[in-house]
């Protein structure tokens, strides 16, 4: 059994600044924070300073932590904004580096979708199937209200409820931008490929 | 029983997908699916959505989930130097010795000939796991080589650039057997309920209070462990999205696309950077169980790796288990082997504490292959 006591204990030793308190709480979050700022900035380097601006964000606010959610809701929450504030960052810069390169026509939507990687990711030789490039290209047009919680939901397996804390937001709502999402998503999939114009225009 | 119109159907099969649907509400949605196959296709294109998104997501994102930057030296040390974690931290040193002991004794075990640690329950030759993706055809010639063992004592340092400079864990082979394994388990968190614990892996909720003499689930808190029964050594839950065969089928590149024959029910999985085989339907069971971890070796192959070039492959094996948060284990162990029907090979396998969903991830040379699969609970 997970001992709640010896957890409280821990965040009242990472507010006083103890350095094996804050090597814990590091330790056991930073994967998943890196992961949900990965999903999010689609970009490792990005990934990996929101990863810190987290943490850092996380441990000037313990104040600010009631115990009300759960540690990992609270991190959840706090990496989500730093990414999203990140990804607009760098949506700002690519927009006006294309424009300087005169390439103002390329997608608004899907920075990330549009930036290759500087190390291409291995696994992108996996995506090379036609359906799951049209799937991803269709979750980057999808705009960021409703590409966030369907990665939080089908990428972070988070359930409905989870998802409507983190982001601030009611049940309802959440439940309604997936059905959306999954709507759009679905008409994706259905247009033959052969004919799909381009999917960033549904 | 009332009637529904299409758009309502479609309403609640889009509740369902987010485990929205009241039970009072699914027999009149199954009455109209099983007259409607307009509706059964709408319902099979949603899990076709569903499926889809994890498997781009996992394929794009589930190999890298370690930042790279050294955290808990940045922020819990600034300026210092990082202490290291090991399986029992207040017994580093008592490791130590104890992971020298280990790598003698795996030597010895080596040179008497039998082959490294675990790939199925010793002796008692249960089918159902001698089949399993990692039991190795039979030898013609093999080299079982350890490498060395990092010094426990020592302050972390890379094992490779793909985990990061923040080693969790680090497994010495040879671990005493036949100690109890641990019970499928799940730790409640915030918003879950217990049908919604029950409908993750596909269990009643009856089962799974029995399964922890509850009688009800006002008992549980946010933390509590709760014992999953879970015993289907054929499928995984549905909280699990295991690797499914590619297609088209990844080919190795000559002369590896020439062994011959691949066991039944396993699949090549990667690329020619780095490749592995895996068993179909992606569920591990019968593995030996060593006290900390359940063994389980896997061959990995990559186009131009030869064993006596690199006898020690520089080979890291991470593992996260999926269906619970939890830490990122990664083992630097590894050996190789050469046989007629396998070529050469690195041999490395993951550390697996638990049962579970479980992402593994090979990384060697700069390349890294991520596969997800269930390691089912010993009954």
């Amino acid at each position: 059994m997970t001992n709640i006591n010896s957890a409280a204990d821990r965040i009242a030793r990472c507010r006083a600044g103890d350095p094996a308190a804050i090597e814990w709480l590091v330790r056991n979050h930073q994967a998943a924070v890196y992961r949900l700022a990965l999903s999010i900035l689609d970009d490792p380097d990005e990934a990996d300073e929101a990863t810190q601006e987290t943490f850092l964000a996380a441990l000037r606010r313990l104040d600010g932590f009631r115990g009300d959610a759960t540690l990992t809701t609270w991190l959840t929450a706090i990496a989500v904004n730093v990414s999203r504030d990140r990804l607009r960052r760098h949506q700002a810069r690519q927009r006006l580096r294309r424009t300087l390169a005169g390439l103002g026509l390329a997608a608004q939507e899907s920075p990330a979708a549009g930036l290759p990687h500087e190390e291409p990711l291995p696994e992108a030789a996996a995506m090379r199937r036609e359906s799951d490039e049209a799937l991803w290209a269709a979750v980057q047009a999808l705009g960021e209200k409703h590409r966030l919680v369907v990665i939080l939901r089908y990428y972070h397996d988070m359930p409905t409820s989870e998802i409507a804390r983190v982001l601030g937001l009611s049940e309802g709502t959440i439940h309604s931008r997936l059905s959306t999402a999954r709507e759009r998503l679905r008409a994706t999939l259905q247009t033959d490929p052969a004919t799909r114009p381009d999917v960033r225009k549904l | 029983m009332e009637t529904l119109s299409h758009t309502e159907a479609r309403r609640r099969l889009q509740a369902a997908a987010d485990g929205h649907l009241a039970s009072a509400h699914q027999p009149a949605l199954d009455a109209h699916l099983s007259a409607c196959s307009e509706c059964r296709a709408y319902a099979a294109e949603l899990t076709a959505v569903e499926h889809g998104l994890r498997r781009i997501f996992a394929q794009r994102w589930g190999g890298a989930h370690q930042p790279r930057l050294d955290l808990v030296r940045r922020l819990a040390y600034p300026g210092g130097k990082t202490m290291r974690r090991n399986f029992w931290p207040s017994l580093a040193g008592a490791l130590a010795v104890l992971v020298l002991v280990a790598a003698i004794a795996f030597t010895l075990q080596v040179q008497i000939g039998q082959p490294a640690s675990g790939s199925g329950p010793d002796g008692d030759g249960t089918p159902a796991a001698t089949e399993t993706a990692e039991t190795p055809p039979p030898f013609t010639t093999v080299v079982l080589e350890p490498t060395v063992l990092p010094d426990a004592s020592a302050p972390t340092e890379t094992p490779s650039p793909e985990a990061g400079t923040d080693v969790q864990e680090t497994i010495s082979p040879t671990p005493p057997l036949n100690a109890d394994s641990p019970p499928l388990a799940y730790v409640v968190s915030d918003g879950d309920t217990c049908q919604s614990i029950a409908d993750r892996y596909a269990v009643s909720t009856a089962d799974m209070l029995a399964a922890n003499n509850l009688d009800d689930c006002d008992g549980l808190r946010v933390g509590d462990e709760v014992i999953i029964p879970y015993f289907a050594t054929d499928s995984a839950p549905p909280v699990c999205p295991v690797t499914a065969p590619p297609a088209p089928p990844f080919v190795p590149p000559a002369p590896y696309d020439g062994i011959a024959p691949m066991q039944p029910a396993t699949f090549w999985y990667g690329t020619a950077d780095l490749w592995t085989r895996l068993r179909e339907g992606g569920v591990w069971h019968g593995l030996p169980y060593h006290g900390d971890g359940f063994a389980q070796k896997l061959f990995w192959w990559r186009d131009g790796y030869h064993w006596q070039a690199e006898p020690n492959p520089a080979i890291t094996v991470s593992s996260t288990r999926l269906d619970v948060p939890g830490d990122t284990y990664v083992s630097n162990w590894a050996s190789n082997g050469y046989a007629t029907d396998t070529l050469s090979f690195m041999n490395a396998g993951p550390v697996l504490p638990t049962p579970g969903c479980w992402r593994i991830t090979g990384n060697y040379g700069g390349h890294s292959l991520s596969f997800v699969v269930w390691v089912a609970p010993a009954r």
